[in-house]
């Protein structure tokens, strides 16, 4: 196996198994979610212990973020929470997304600082600025739903709010590291391409829904119905989430990989 | 600045030598006569007499192969197919990844590279990403095996394991010898750092500036003519190595090195001549070539120019690793002849002098001349 060899098997795999989210009843998004992230999580966990310092601890807040994200990617145990929880659940469920995210966003700093960003030219910082830009929208287009969800639930405004703008913050800050790799992919020595197949797939699995609000020119409660019931969203959302485990595997393989063709050269033909 | 030309030979000889081991089958021996493989002794003569005799010729070693080095590991690496990015964040990696991972590499590769050549067995014996600290241990080295120096001694090999991790981490180390078997240890062993580390900057100079060393080859060669054994690896080296050697130090710094290969030559061919004349007799029409010969270093015809004089001789040089393969349009015999020049004129007892350099088909043809 070679790491674009597995590349190019999984990605079909992984298409495949994002549009069943769509054509297949709602239970197979129901289960698949959370067992994706979970999955993630572990495989980040995995990558983690091959790392030592900053990346390490960028790793293991990832791992810590999806470890926690996936019991509310499934609906089942929102619904349980909500039973056993009570008027209490809305407020637990604000605190609990805040550590989530709050893992998740200084796993983002860590790794903005070893990237080294300032290495990357004008053209990228003009394109972060225009992530950065597209983030403002995604947040004032969620303001109309913030003010009538304050009518019902001040908890609730907080939780839709505080995610949208942890969402937009990631996205902007992992961008100018997403242009460093395609940058540099000429250099003599390059990004990583599976660590870069990890931003990629943390960062759509965050704003694909928003692209798909603005796409829909629906409000996000709208389009939040749509969640787990056998949806284009659904599939959208899968689709981050595998291409987050797949390229977690392949980060941490990518080196026991790439040295067997090293040896299979060294061996005489 | 660098000749670029002599450069792309530098890499041609390292390219080769990576060949016959991933295409065995595929290279036909540049030497039928004499095989791929020459004595130890005649492959460190000259080094040994220029780090001898021109001052700060250690640095330059050092520098030619850290240069060499840095550059073909980047070519030999990708050639086999690693990936830009198998060293991504190095720095960031848990020390026994960063031992194991290297430690592989470098055992696939460059041992594997080193040892088929009969230069040494070389492992890496501490790696640390945080610091960017290595150890290195070199058994059976090529380049002091069979020699007695005060100080070590190996600083082409210093330079080209310190080029071979800079290439692999992309960053600018330096390497400075701490045991060394010229002095009697079983190993010789490198410590490596980062250029910039003020240690590592102490450390390499203090090296590289109190070095000194005084070569005897009239020991060295009766050693090998005995058949001694010096190391566990053998006595003989590849021609390649050799080539590596000669292409890294002598062709990419031509101009500087010239006249003092050929002073060094002479210099050794004088102190060999009765080593020569002990061994293989007084006639050195005879002697000459035979001596060569036996050290698998190159075929020689050695005849008189005028019999009835005397005055000079024509010597056809063939298989001369200088003068081999891709070195073969390189010129880069200024050692060799010096050398003949030093022992025909001891021989003889007339000052000779190298008169032409002339090419006939792969053939060598030096003439020399009373002065």
């Amino acid at each position: 196996m070679t790491t674009n060899r597995f590349i190019a098997l999984s990605a079909p795999i992984i298409l495949a198994a994002s549009l069943a989210a769509w054509i297949l009843p709602a239970a197979y998004a129901q289960i698949m979610h959370p067992l994706a992230v979970a999955a993630a999580g572990l495989l980040s966990l995995w990558v983690a212990s091959f790392y030592g310092s900053t990346m390490r601890k960028a790793f293991l807040l990832i791992a810590a973020f999806l470890l926690l994200y996936a019991p509310t990617a499934s609906s089942w145990v929102l619904d349980q929470l909500t039973d056993a929880l009570g008027g209490a659940f809305l407020g637990t469920l604000l605190a609990y997304q805040t550590l989530t995210y709050a893992a998740l966003l200084i796993a983002s700093v860590l790794i903005v600082r070893l990237m080294e960003v300032r290495r990357v030219h004008r053209d990228g910082w003009l394109v972060s600025a225009g992530v950065a830009a597209t983030g403002v929208v995604i947040i004032i287009n969620g303001l109309s739903t913030f003010r009538d969800l304050l009518d019902f639930s001040t908890e609730a405004g907080a939780i839709y709010l505080t995610i949208r703008i942890f969402d937009v913050l990631v996205m902007t800050a992992l961008t100018p590291v997403l242009w460093l790799y395609f940058q540099n992919g000429r250099a003599k020595y390059q990004e990583s391409t599976t660590f870069m197949l990890v931003m990629i797939g943390i960062v759509l699995s965050l704003v694909l829904v928003y692209f798909y609000e603005l796409a829909k020119q629906a409000p996000l409660m709208e389009v939040a119905a749509e969640y787990q019931t056998g949806s284009l969203l659904d599939s959208l959302y899968l689709l981050g989430y595998l291409i987050i485990g797949a390229a977690l595997y392949a980060h941490r393989k990518h080196q026991d990989w790439s040295y067997a063709v090293v040896a299979n050269a060294m061996e005489p033909s | 600045m660098r000749d670029s030309n002599a450069d792309n030979v530098v890499d041609q000889v390292w390219s080769t030598a990576l060949d016959k081991i991933t295409k065995p089958g595929d290279l036909p021996s540049g030497r039928p006569a004499l095989g791929d493989q020459m004595d130890l002794a005649a492959a460190q003569a000259g080094t040994a007499a220029l780090l001898a005799t021109v001052p700060a010729f250690n640095k330059l070693l050092y520098n030619s192969g850290y240069a060499a080095s840095a550059r073909n590991t980047y070519l030999i690496l990708r050639r086999l197919g690693m990936p830009a990015d198998f060293f991504w964040k190095y720095e960031q990696w848990n020390p026994k990844r960063a031992l194991d991972t290297l430690d592989k590499i470098v055992s696939k590769v460059f041992t594997t590279m080193l040892s088929k050549q009969h230069v040494g067995v070389l492992k890496l014996t501490a790696a640390d990403p945080v610091t960017n600290r290595f150890e290195v241990s070199f058994e059976s080295c090529a380049e002091c095996s069979g020699l007695h120096a005060h100080d070590p001694m190996c600083f082409f090999h210093a330079g080209s394991f310190a080029g071979m991790l800079a290439a692999m981490l992309d960053h600018e180390f330096d390497a400075w010898e701490v045991e060394c078997v010229a002095l009697g240890a079983a190993a010789c062993r490198f410590e490596i750092g980062e250029r910039t580390d003020r240690q590592t900057q102490t450390r390499w100079g203090r090296w590289a500036d109190e070095f000194t060393y005084a070569f005897e080859p009239a020991a060295r060669f009766q050693e090998d003519l005995d058949g001694e054994t010096v190391r566990e690896l053998g006595e003989t080296v590849d021609i390649g190595y050799y080539q590596m050697l000669l292409a890294s130090t002598v062709l990419t710094n031509m101009e500087v090195v010239k006249r003092s290969c050929l002073d060094a030559g002479r210099n050794i061919g004088t102190k060999l001549a009765d080593v020569v004349r002990e061994r293989f007799g007084a006639d050195p029409q005879e002697a000459v070539p035979a001596f060569y010969r036996r050290l698998r270093y190159a075929s020689l015809d050695v005849t008189a120019l005028d019999p009835g004089e005397a005055s000079g001789f024509r010597v056809v040089v063939s298989e001369a690793p200088e003068h081999l393969g891709v070195l073969e349009s390189s010129a880069l015999v200024p050692f060799l002849s010096g050398e003949l020049e030093g022992m025909l004129s001891a021989l003889t007892g007339r000052d000779l002098a190298l008169a032409t350099t002339d090419v006939d088909g792969h053939d060598l043809v030096l003439r020399y001349a009373p002065r």
